[in-house]
């Protein structure tokens, strides 16, 4: 029976289909077997960011709908073989309702040992379709005071659902944070209660996108703590304190 | 320390939950503080510190003289 994982987060942009497509990824090479699902009906960008928007010939709509079946829909990655991608689309012609995703999600349940559910953001329809069919959640949260309050609210509503909570941070910038000019991913962890999973630093390969696997470092230790329990945090902060830290935060601030 | 964006975080996280100031705890409070004074401002913050704090500031112009005890 797999693990189904929602990615959330509340606010747009925080980095949900980001931390979905990098934290499969790690999880695949760890020989796990991974379906990423995008759930994002509408501004749906997983196929975009995994790198096979050139392959969709089903989605998960239309397996909702009975058009193909869920095998179908499912694409492969080409670097790691047990990973898979369910795309989704721009709009659907019905509402497609929590059950019927439930329903597909049963079906390949049994195939993979993690499901990621890419959450479309805001607390609206598609969040509540979303946390219906995942039993825990990782809340990705940027360290601003706007991200946090809604990724509180975001929390406020999972734990109403029974959905176990998980955090992650996201855009660290170690630089900002040895200054005492951003939040530390502890502060927010502080704030937010809950599991503690993972710190992801702000980073230009993870943001340009040219090679998913250039990142890999903080998001191997987000997969096992997944996986293991364990609560190892990618340290971004270090190396800006002291006499060096101190040259290399002025030099990052100024260009 | 906490830093003040730490501090702005949790009033923000806190009031959202709580939001005092919209329940009928804010209004009864003020109708006995006004029983007792007159006042300028009365604020209520919430602080959490393990436990909940709740501190309630009452800036007072004049506080009526209470001779006979109030039953
Ligand atoms: N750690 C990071 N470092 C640098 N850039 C990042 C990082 N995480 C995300 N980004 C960038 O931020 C942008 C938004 O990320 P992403 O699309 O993953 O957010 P999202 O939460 O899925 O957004 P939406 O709410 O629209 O679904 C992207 O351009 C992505 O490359
Ligand atoms: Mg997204």
């Amino acid at each position: 029976m797999a693990r189904k994982i929602v990615i959330t987060g509340g606010k747009g942009g925080t980095g949900k289909t980001t931390v979905c497509a990098n934290l499969g990824i790690a999880l695949a090479r760890l020989n796990f077997r991974v379906l990423l699902m995008d759930m994002d009906i509408g501004l749906n960008n997983l196929d975009v960011v995994m790198k096979v928007e050139d392959k969709v010939v089903f989605d998960f709509i239309d397996v909702v709908e009975n058009r193909c079946r869920a095998g179908q829909a499912l694409i492969q990655d080409e670097a790691e073989p047990t990973l898979y991608v369910m795309p989704s689309c721009h709009s659907a012609k019905r509402q497609v309702t929590a059950d019927a995703v439930k329903k597909v999600i049963s079906r390949l349940s049994d195939t993979f040992d993690y499901i990621l559910l890419d959450c479309p953001a805001g607390i609206d329809v598609g969040f509540r379709r979303a946390i219906n069919c995942a039993d825990e959640a990782i809340v990705v949260v940027t360290p601003h005071l706007s991200g946090v309050r809604d990724a509180d609210k975001t929390i406020t509503q999972l734990t109403a659902n029974s959905v176990s909570v998980n955090v992650v941070v996201n855009r660290v910038r170690g630089d900002l944070v040895a200054s005492g000019e951003m939040l530390s991913a502890f502060e927010v962890f502080g704030l937010l209660g809950h599991t503690a999973l993972g710190v992801i630093p702000e980073n230009d390969d993870v943001n340009c996108n040219v090679d998913l696997h250039a990142c890999r470092k903080p998001f191997d230790v987000l997969a096992r703590n997944l996986t293991s329990g364990s609560y190892d945090m990618y340290d971004c902060v270090s190396r800006y304190k002291g006499v060096f830290g101190r040259l290399k935060r002025k030099f990052k601030k100024n260009v | 320390m906490p830093s003040d964006n730490y501090n702005r975080a949790q009033a923000m996280i806190l009031d959202d939950k709580y939001n005092l100031a919209k329940t009928g705890f804010f209004k009864e409070l003020r109708e006995v503080v006004t029983k007792y004074m007159e006042c300028d401002a009365l604020k209520v913050d919430t602080f959490s510190n393990g436990n909940l704090d709740i501190v309630i500031t009452i800036s007072a112009k004049k506080l009526y003289k209470q001779l006979t005890p109030v039953e």
